[in-house]
């Protein structure tokens, strides 16, 4: 979940160690009865008990991310994917406005991009952003190009490049680049 | 649900009123599994699945339901216990989970890469695109398009909207708790599915996988249901069993690449049990098997190969001998790192553990066939998984640690259905 903690923290910790003393305890109380049980039911009735004290540390993590994602809206909940990979979600917006519809692009990245699943999902939010474009794999049978830290002209023939996104902070600089065949 | 029930009861998995609403839980997978299969068959003959189409699928697969009309046998109801009240906890969560798959966003890197944008190019671009599904930059091309047809065709009715799509994957494990219910309420102790109901609601790792909006939880739900059909067959002698598994199974296969091979484990495991007793039951088995692969996977694959798309599970990639050779200490990493995701509580709490006593205690209480099948099954599935990261050619510890946790989903979940029903006393007689 994206709210939830990735580790318990103090309440977490204490309502698992709450659910174990409970589920230590019932075990001890209810022993003889679980030890007359058949072993597939007492083994069952162990594990319920497991069950049962994980509960309230389980219902209180889905709490605990509720109380986030109840707070996303506009651009924090429709750029969720992106950020997760350290890429800004408006990273290649208006590159639409550049791009005709019927013409295709290929992306290209530069390794020096500081974030190994920002270089990897780059290309998935350029196909986000110039849908329904059609993407192609080499940047010299394309009819544009959308790179990121890369000049297009050391990739291929441009006629024409545009300054989509300045470099800000460890992203470098975007381009769109109109290819020359 | 109505193609659901119209599966089922084509089947001749209920009769009447009263067995259809003990079945509600399964129908719904089987709806969805089919829907599923020939959303995806259609998309590759070149449909748009427009509104209408996806009514008329609907509609049709419903028509199974007529077989089912008429008064049924009445079962005797099953004494109640104060366990059943384990149904209020087990209920709540659910419904705590839904509310918070309502706000969840699109977040996990498979879903907004690649299973969702599928989802909306066959939604915006009115079917099966070629040039923009063999597009260079989308992941994971060969993947089948189950999942992507059930989502688009939801966004028939809502338009794009994404919020709905964890709820859809949610409805999907729901439904299986409900059908493990069905299938083990007559049949199990009733502690043991209670134990089992209680940790598949709260397990994180379900939690956190239903709140991804990936396709890991449909593929288990489907591979898991598949085997426990199959199981009614090879225990029951139910005909019904062997052709909702066929369902299942190609639901599984038209889900995620590892479905093809969870179920041709499957189905190799049920005839060579079902051989024990006859060579054309065996045979049945596996007509069963093929059909399912012949459905589920074939058509996407000849599409795929047609458009000349690198297909990940090759044949090819698992019998390399050389490269397997060469990277033979991937196999103990592999082994090591699956088998401790399959038992991590922090994930799955106690569902292996659980299954694996009431296995050896089955097997002590002389249940050799039922144990057989359910070892037999998960231990094909498990060795499917690690050799698919054997042959990997993807860094082998990121591979691991990307996705180890979600593939054992499928072996979990089977292993969770079938403990209640190995936790019965006896082996059912074949009718």
């Amino acid at each position: 979940m994206l709210g939830a903690p990735s580790s318990p923290g103090a309440v977490g910790w204490a309502l698992i160690a709450l659910g174990l003393v409970l589920a230590v305890a019932a075990l001890v109380r209810y022993r003889a009865a679980v030890r007359r049980q058949a072993p597939s039911a007492a083994a069952a009735i162990v594990v319920l008990v497991a069950a049962a004290a994980a509960t309230p540390f389980v219902v209180w993590r889905i709490v605990d991310d509720l109380r986030y994602t109840t707070t996303l809206h506009g651009y924090d909940r429709a750029a969720a994917g992106p950020v997760q990979a350290y890429l800004p979600g408006y990273l290649v917006d208006g590159a639409s406005r550049l791009i005709p519809p019927a013409a295709t692009y290929a992306t290209v990245v530069s390794p020096k991009v500081p974030w190994a699943p920002a270089r990897s999902a780059f290309g998935a939010l350029a196909m986000e952003s110039l849908f329904p474009r059609r993407s192609v794999a080499a940047p010299a049978d394309a009819d544009y190009l959308v790179t990121w830290g890369v000049q297009p002209a050391s990739v291929a023939h441009v006629q024409r490049v545009w300054t989509l996104r300045k470099a800000f902070g460890q992203s470098p600089t975007v381009y769109v680049a109109r290819t020359r065949h | 649900m109505a193609a659901g029930i119209g599966v089922t009861g084509a089947a001749g998995w209920w009769h009447g009123g009263h067995a259809l609403l003990g079945s509600l839980g399964l129908s719904l997978l089987c709806g969805v599994a089919a829907f599923g299969v020939v959303a995806q068959l259609l998309y590759v003959l070149g449909a748009s699945l427009a509104r209408w189409q996806v009514l008329a699928v609907c509609a049709v697969l419903a028509c199974g339901a007529l077989r089912g009309i008429g008064p049924g046998p009445r079962a005797s109801p099953r004494p109640r216990t104060r366990l059943d009240l384990l149904a209020i906890p087990v209920v709540l969560v659910l419904v705590l989970l839904a509310v918070d798959l309502w706000y969840q966003p699109l977040w996990a890197y498979d879903s907004w890469t690649f299973w969702t944008p599928k989802a909306h190019a066959l939604y915006a671009l009115n079917g099966l695109d070629p040039g923009w599904f063999t597009s260079a930059a989308l992941i994971s091309k060969d993947y089948p398009i189950l999942l992507p047809a059930l989502e688009a065709a939801g966004f028939r009715f809502t338009g794009y909207e994404t919020g709905l799509l964890d709820l859809q994957s949610w409805l999907i494990y729901a439904a299986f708790l409900r059908a493990v219910y069905e299938i083990g309420v007559t049949r199990a102790r009733p502690v043991v599915l209670w134990a089992v109901l209680l940790m598949l609601a709260v397990a994180p790792s379900a939690l956190d996988q239903l709140a991804a909006a990936e396709a890991d939880i449909p593929v288990a739900v489907f591979f898991a249901a598949a085997g426990v059909c199959a199981w009614t067959w090879l225990a029951d002698r139910r005909p019904a069993g062997l052709v909702l598994a066929a369902v299942l199974a190609a639901g599984a296969t038209a889900t995620k690449v590892e479905g093809l091979m969870f179920v041709v484990g499957l189905f190799v495991v049920v005839a060579a049990v079902a051989a024990r007793a006859s060579w054309r039951r065996a045979a049945a088995a596996l007509g069963a098997g093929g059909a399912a692969l012949a459905v589920g996977i074939l058509p996407w694959r000849i599409w795929v190969s047609h458009h000349d798309v690198a297909n990940q599970a090759s044949f090819g990639r698992v019998t390399g001998a050389s490269f397997l050779a060469r990277h033979a200490a991937r196999l103990p990493v592999s082994v090591g790192y699956l088998g401790a995701k399959l038992v991590d509580p922090r994930a799955w709490i106690l569902v292996l553990p659980l299954a694996v006593f009431v296995a050896v205690d089955a097997f002590r209480r002389g249940r050799r066939r039922d144990v057989t099948f359910v070892v037999g099954v998960a231990c094909f599935a498990f060795a499917g998984l690690v050799l698919a990261y054997w042959s990997t050619p993807f860094p082998l510890h990121y591979q691991l640690a990307t996705s180890a946790r979600r593939v054992i989903t499928a072996i979990v979940l089977f292993a969770a259905a079938m403990t209640p029903i190995l936790s019965a006393d006896s082996e059912p007689e074949p009718g």
